[in-house]
């Protein structure tokens, strides 16, 4: 073996290096060259993600805050507030697992809310869970005056809350006003009028004569034949 | 333009000035891969790993005249294609038992053209092509042979040798009719 460097393959490094084109097939340089210039263009890969993700995280967060606040916001109906005719809507029955929550499916009338929460309870599907936090009411009506006082309006409706789906079903819907009944028409007139006055229950007119009261009876049914009988008493009687 | 003035523009960052360096110097470097790695695909994949490489240090690189960068090149691109034939584990050292043969005269060997010296070499096994390659036509001694390929000298020495002998014989199997015109126009 000889270690030796031929005369002949010192002339070799020249010629290889001498050599321009590449033998066979060749060598496309333009494809080369669009494949090394891709790769040296800045990979603006990473930003673009970086900012796709950001933007889905903002949109997200946009989406949900809003709603997480509304519904930490939001008191739970029936506790202390009086939201006449209010009940609670289910959206979907696949959801109702319990029953009263099934039967409370009610419309309630928009005009008869008085407070922002109540349009809230019929406007958004509340989850069943919370469905069952806010116990359905219902409004009761008053089976006679509350108040003895003249021009009371009876229109007090008592919340109660329901606990069986029969009460439930029985009082509901309520989509009217209960109508007005003003006590003059059930209850006794004279009941407000002032003692002389109800001192003239049996006798139909009064009179002051001289510092006395003279009263006058026009009973038809009267012994006197219908003549008026004054009499001057301290008393009706 | 003057090759300075193209590779101060390359530092720069010109694309247009890259892509003049590249036509210039991208199919000799392609021949240099192709000495060392004989597939076309692995070998273009080379160039342009090592073109990449180049343009990104090409900001350390002070110009001293078209041979040395030439010659910076020529060394970016063998190191790649080591690095690739270490990778993929090519390279192994093949030992060809029956490597005896008609010894050529030197004539024979002098009167090869370039391309007939090129296809020649990349005929040859891996292990044989990169020992030449490094020890013949790079003029590397034996012991930075070693230390590149991770092998004794002694191997490396045995390599060349055999890869020597082969590229005889392979010249007399392969391209009788050459040996016979040489002859015949000796005589």
């Amino acid at each position: 073996m000889s270690n030796e460097q031929p005369s002949h393959e010192a002339s070799w490094a020249t010629q290889l290096d001498e050599l321009d084109k590449v033998p066979g097939a060749g060598f496309n340089k333009e494809r080369a060259w669009n494949t090394l210039y891709q790769r040296l263009q800045p990979k603006s890969k990473p930003v673009f993600f970086f900012w796709r993700w950001s933007a889905a995280a903002i949109l997200l967060l946009l989406l949900t805050v809003p709603v997480m606040l509304r519904l930490l916001t939001t008191p739970p109906v029936g506790r202390g507030q009086h939201t006449v005719g209010a009940t609670a809507r289910v959206s979907s029955p696949s959801r109702v697992t319990h029953p009263a929550d099934a039967t409370a499916s009610v419309n309630a009338a928009p005009a008869a809310l008085t407070n922002k929460e109540g349009r809230r309870l019929v406007k958004w599907n509340l989850p069943p869970h919370i469905l069952r936090l806010h116990r359905p009411v219902a409004a009761i009506s008053a089976g006679g005056p509350r108040s003895n006082g003249p021009g009371a309006e009876i229109a007090h409706n008592s919340l109660t809350p329901i606990d069986s789906p029969s009460a439930i079903t029985a009082l509901l819907p309520v989509k009217k006003k209960l109508m007005t009944v003003y006590i003059n028409e059930l209850g006794d007139p004279l009941e407000e009028l002032p003692v002389t006055a109800r001192s003239t229950v049996d006798h139909h007119f009064q009179l002051k004569l001289a510092g006395e009261a003279v009263f006058g009876n026009l009973q038809g049914g009267s012994p006197t034949g219908g003549l008026i009988m004054l009499s001057k008493n301290t008393s009706p009687n | 333009m003057e090759t300075s003035q193209l590779i101060k523009e390359a530092k720069q960052g010109s694309a247009a000035a890259q892509k003049i360096l590249f036509e210039q110097l991208s199919e000799k470097m392609m021949l240099v891969c192709l000495r060392y790695v004989k597939n076309p695909q692995d070998a273009e994949e080379i160039l342009l790993d090592g073109f990449f490489k180049f343009y990104k240090t090409l900001g350390s690189f002070s110009f001293q005249g078209d041979a040395a960068l030439y010659m910076w090149l020529k060394r970016m691109m063998i190191n790649e294609c080591l690095m690739f034939l270490r990778k993929s584990n090519v390279f192994a050292m093949v030992t060809e038992n029956e490597v005896e043969g008609v010894v050529p005269e030197d004539t024979v060997f002098s009167n090869l053209s370039a391309n007939e010296i090129f296809k020649l070499i990349v005929q040859l096994p891996v292990g044989y092509r990169t020992v030449f390659n490094l020890a013949v036509v790079e003029g590397l001694p034996h012991r930075e042979i070693a230390q590149l390929l991770n092998i004794s000298e002694g191997t490396s020495k045995s390599q060349l040798s055999k890869s020597r002998i082969l590229l005889q014989k392979m010249l007399l199997q392969n391209d009788i009719q050459y040996v016979k015109r040489t002859t015949q126009s000796r005589s």
